[in-house]
């Protein structure tokens, strides 16, 4: 049987300082929590279906709604951004038919994302979480041809 | 301790802050988030003071004062700051006034008007960008907006929120979150689901702008009042006096009032009183400890009063073991109301069809639990903003008060109604071994019922309101501006 | 040159960061060893008094001072941090600590917990670091394993629990206070000071909060003496410092220097200067939030010091040259402040939010007089009337953009 809420939660002592690392955990396992997860996770630590959403909602690596199959992040702060970040957010545009932060493609979403500590090896692009380093404008291709 | 503002020395109690001083001696400090003792969140920076020539601003509201200390609130930064503060928040609201259910009764209006922005420089005009950016401007913002029309009670626009956090901290079921992050930040519900809370109204009270406001159209309660086929009845909450007075600008007593509703096109102003009295007679008369009450087991005596709707549906949803042991008696609102559509107009030979009951109310929980009888249930907000609407607000009217309704309503009962009179009034109807409790605002309502539940502690006749303050405070009533 | 030492890097390269036995045949666990033997927790604090060890986040407070007034504090329960939060744009130093060394960190923390008086540590993770989450799981269970931390420390009657926490991709939660809000399982807004944290800080108890960096000096100077460190580098706010060279410089990377080099020295000495066939512009210190530089102020030494005009901050030095394209540049800027706002206050979650309108509307070049006088409007605001420092972080960059590199003219 496959990885179920409670089940998850059961790994965390119902304290505090577990319900971020909770949220988190069930985030990453089934791609977003949902409404009725929330309520689960509320009733487990025992405060507020509001107080758990606030929490949820606020955070980058969680998320709250559905997310699309592959989500492809580019990060744009100040290192990457001089270095080629926006050709290369161009060259993804084109390749995959999508634009910058559009949220109604069933297959892709392409959005910026803020510095993960790699300046040293960027520009830096993360695909559903995994990281290429030294991205260029002609390596785009071949780093997202497996997803196409 | 002693603090200087402005050059003049005055005194400060050990807990003040800056603002509490200034607000105590009458020295004008423009706020929007704080409010009363509610939590100080210090968001709206508009408060911003300096103390002691520091060279820096800080908020007034979270500042404590210390003997000695310097203030000034009046100087170029300060002003500046006030000014682009207000601006930036402005820019989101400015030109959506006149659709807006708190127009001229809005906090973020009245201070735009008091610092003078008029220079919206934070949102481009027309012309100014490409029309592809215009769009983007257009669709970004809007991406953001919820809006909650699915209740009777409270309406939602989130366009009109100001993010002051005042009905996060007020509400007492904790209904409102802070939802997302930066520019994208909602106040809301989770998942923005539609609000499914006990409708105490205590946001709508508290919300400076028109975020939150009352659900409905006065257009339908105006329409009524026009009808000359119709008899518009008013049943008035005598409790709304005070509040109403701040919307109706020339009420200083309950006649005034009977005025003013009549002017607005009320043929019949009659008082709330009646019915409490019948309500407080029935209740008596249910948990008398006579004989057959007394074979009950205590487990299945009814004894929570029915009298606040907010309290009860807190009890259907937190507590619905107990729902069996509300006592059965209706609302004095709705026990009036169907002896106008029954009794009254039998005796004045007029078809209830032709009647409308309108109830000016200082409850919004009442628009949740309305009864057939009832035809519209007007809060005193609203009720200013027929008035404005109608031309009404400025207008002194003379006259006679309340109508004479089917009996003598006792002397007693024409007293305003709040917090513990319900027990009290109940009380002076039992004679023997009774006991008596009163639970005010959720927490205490909680308790009781939790130790209720828990075999702690049992009452003959617990009465619940939700509303802290007493329905003098209740969630249809108008705030101070 | 000012004295200088290696500390922070002085194993980099020479033991594996996974084996613990190689860090011990070095000396390490030795400064731990002196602590729970030699010491008294207001003797080791003293010490770092004395060392005049500043805050490395770029906050620059004394670390010493904040761990007397947590150790003072006759509360029974109190917490210690490791701020590895580490998401300033251009920072990646104290990622590299524990990719080089985290027994050096490790070490650092069970002292500073242990001479405050905590008796749980948390180690607040930048929630982007998998791979630095494992490293730190293997080195904490070897170090539990040689009594290192856990019960009865070294034999002594000293305990100490310590924890990984995650973060979950939040810039605001490396201000102290966002991070207390997020391991207390809420958003990562800051609190209002007073109360500090120091006094009423994670679950309301008295919490000490340090950069890993800081931390990571701490063994150093239980072996050497505060009095030594105190000699290295600036003398207004002394020690080792990790820079992180970045951009149009011929080295870039995580070099260990001394405090107090100009911006010059450390472009051209330790950066190895500007890469060949550019031509230099300016620099940025500090990350994303920190101030640029231009040519006439290359000669600057940079400290911790409040009189230092242009502030350490993380220690990211950014080499811009003259083929950079600033647009692209500010809005980036203005992108990720427009994104990491909390959105608490009215000043930063709508001046951060219209600064970047602006600036996406100024990508041609071209900007209105409404928005030139509208963004400068904005730049005053969130540099005086915010709730927290972002607001004045972002408006740093933008402001010098227009004061230095005059890009508001023509």
């Amino acid at each position: 049987m496959s990885l179920t809420v409670e089940k998850i939660l059961l790994e965390f002592s119902p304290r505090a300082e577990n319900i971020l690392p909770a949220i988190r955990q069930i985030s990453l396992v089934f791609g977003y929590v949902d409404e009725e997860k929330t309520g689960k996770i509320a009733d487990y630590f025992s405060v507020t279906k509001t107080q758990i959403y606030e929490t949820a909602s606020f955070y980058d690596n969680i998320n709250t709604e559905k997310q699309p199959p592959f989500v492809v992040r580019v990060c744009f702060s100040t290192h990457c951004a001089l270095s080629d970040a926006k050709k290369i957010i161009a060259e993804i545009e084109n390749i995959l038919h999508i634009k910058l932060g559009d949220v109604n493609h069933p297959k892709f979403k392409l959005e910026m994302m803020s510095c993960v500590g790699r300046c040293g090896e960027g520009p830096v692009v993360m695909v559903n979480g995994k990281v290429y380093e030294r991205v260029t404008v002609s390596s785009v291709y071949e780093m997202l041809e497996e997803y196409l | 301790m002693q603090i200087k503002i402005n050059g003049k020395k005055y005194s400060a109690k050990e807990k003040d802050t800056v603002l509490d001083v200034c607000r105590r001696e009458g020295i004008r400090i423009p706020t929007l988030c704080s409010h009363g003792k509610l939590k100080r969140e210090a968001v709206c920076r508009l408060c911003l003071v300096e103390i002691d020539k520091s060279g820096r601003l800080v908020t007034s509201c979270a500042t404590k004062a210390v003997d000695g200390m310097k203030v000034e609130t009046e100087n170029e930064n300060i002003q500046k700051a006030r000014a682009i503060n207000l601006e930036l928040l402005w820019a989101d609201h400015a030109g959506k006034c006149f659709q807006c259910k708190k127009n001229r009764r809005c906090e973020l209006q009245t201070l735009a008007e008091e610092y003078k922005i008029e220079n919206f420089h934070f949102v481009p005009r027309k012309g100014e960008m490409t029309s592809g950016e215009e769009n983007e401007l257009l669709l970004d913002n809007w991406s953001r907006v919820v809006v909650d029309r699915e209740n009777p009670v409270i309406e939602r626009d989130s366009q009109y929120c100001v993010e002051c956090r005042r009905c996060i901290n007020i509400c007492p079921v904790s209904s409102y979150g802070f939802n997302h992050r930066s520019g994208d930040v909602v106040v809301g519900t989770p998942y923005n689901q539609p609000l499914d809370c006990i409708f105490c109204g205590a946001c709508v009270t508290h919300c400076p702008t028109g975020a939150l406001a009352d659900q409905g159209d006065i257009q339908k309660v105006i329409t009524d009042l026009d009808d000359t086929n119709i008899l518009s009845v008013a049943i008035v909450d005598p409790v709304v006096l005070k509040s109403a007075m701040q919307e109706l600008l020339e009420v200083k007593n309950m006649e005034n009032l009977a005025g003013n509703l009549r002017a607005l096109g009320c043929e019949k102003v009659f008082d709330l009183s009646w019915g409490f009295q019948k309500y407080v007679e029935a209740v008596a008369e249910e948990i008398h400890p006579h004989h057959a009450r007394k074979k009950t087991p205590v487990r299945q005596r009814k004894f929570i009063s029915s009298f606040c709707p907010s309290a009860a549906l807190y009890i259907q949803k937190y507590f619905p073991e107990l729902i069996k042991n509300i006592i059965d008696v209706k609302r004095p609102e709705e026990l009036m109301a169907e002896a106008v559509k029954w009794e009254y107009a039998k005796r004045e030979k007029i078809d209830p069809k032709n009647i409308r009951v309108i109830l000016i109310s200082s409850c919004a929980a009442r628009k949740k639990l309305k009864s057939n009888a009832i035809d519209h249930i007007v809060t005193v907000r609203e009720l200013g903003r027929i008035a404005r609407e109608k031309k009404t607000e400025n207008i002194r009217f003379k006259g006679s008060a309340a109508d004479k309704f089917l009996d003598e309503t006792d002397a007693e009962y024409a007293t305003t109604y709040g917090y513990g009179n319900l027990s009290a009034m109940t009380a002076k109807k039992i004679k023997g071994d009774f006991s008596i409790g009163a639970a005010n605002g959720v927490l205490e309502i909680k308790n009781a019922l939790s130790a209720e539940l828990k075999r702690e502690k049992h009452y003959d006749f617990l009465e619940v309101m939700v509303c802290p303050r007493g329905c003098e405070r209740g969630g249809g009533q108008s705030a101070e501006i | 040159m000012a004295k200088t030492e290696k500390i922070l890097t002085k194993n980099w390269g020479h033991i594996n960061p996974l084996k613990i036995a190689d860090y011990i045949n070095v000396g390490g666990y030795g400064a731990l060893k002196k602590f729970v033997s030699e010491m008294k927790p207001q003797t080791a604090i003293a010490e770092i008094v004395k060392s005049k060890l500043s805050g490395r986040g770029g906050a620059g407070f004394l670390t010493g001072e904040k761990l007397k007034i947590v150790a003072e504090n006759a509360s029974h329960e109190k917490y210690f941090i490791c701020n590895l939060e580490e998401s300033e744009p251009g920072t990646y130093k104290d990622r590299m600590i524990v990719d080089n060394d985290p027994h050096l960190l490790l070490e650092g923390v069970i002292i500073a917990a242990l001479a405050v008086g905590a008796h749980k540590a948390y180690l607040y993770l930048n929630g982007n670091y998998h791979k630095q989450k494992e490293i730190l799981e293997t080195a904490l269970e070897a170090a539990r394993k040689k009594n290192f931390w856990g019960p009865g420390i070294m034999g002594s009657s000293y305990d100490l629990d310590i924890e990984i926490f995650s973060g979950a991709g939040a810039y605001i939660c490396g201000e102290e206070t966002a991070l207390l809000n997020s391991i207390e399982g809420r958003r990562g807004e800051p609190r209002l000071r007073p109360p500090y944290p120091t006094e009423t800080g994670l679950f309301g108890k008295p919490t000490c909060v340090n950069n890993a960096e800081t931390i990571a000096n701490i063994p150093w100077i239980i072996l050497n003496s505060g009095k030594k460190y105190a000699k290295l580098g600036a003398t207004c706010s002394p020690g080792m410092k990790l820079y992180i060279l970045g951009g149009s410089v011929k080295k870039p990377g995580v070099v260990e220097a001394p405090t107090g080099l100009t911006i010059r020295e450390l472009i051209d000495e330790i950066g190895g200067g500007v890469t060949l066939g550019k031509e230099f512009w300016f620099a940025q210190i500090g990350g994303a939030s920190g101030h640029l530089v231009t040519e006439k102020e290359l000669d600057t030494p940079l400290t911790f010091s409040r009189d230092c005009p242009i502030p350490l901050g993380s220690g990211s030095i950014l080499v811009v040259d003259k083929s950079a394209n600033i647009y692209d540049l500010i809005l980036s800027w203005t992108e990720f402040f427009r994104r990491e706002s909390c959105g608490k206050c009215v000043p930063c979650r709508e001046g951060t939010f219209r600064l970047h309108e602006i600036v996406s509307r100024w990508q041609d070049g071209e900007i209105s007089e409404r928005d030139r006088e509208a963004l400068k409007d904005i730049l005053w605001t969130l540099e005086n009337t915010t709730f927290c420092p972002l607001g004045r972080f972002a408006a740093t960059a933008m402001g010098d953009a227009v004061e230095k590199l005059k890009i508001l003219c023509k």
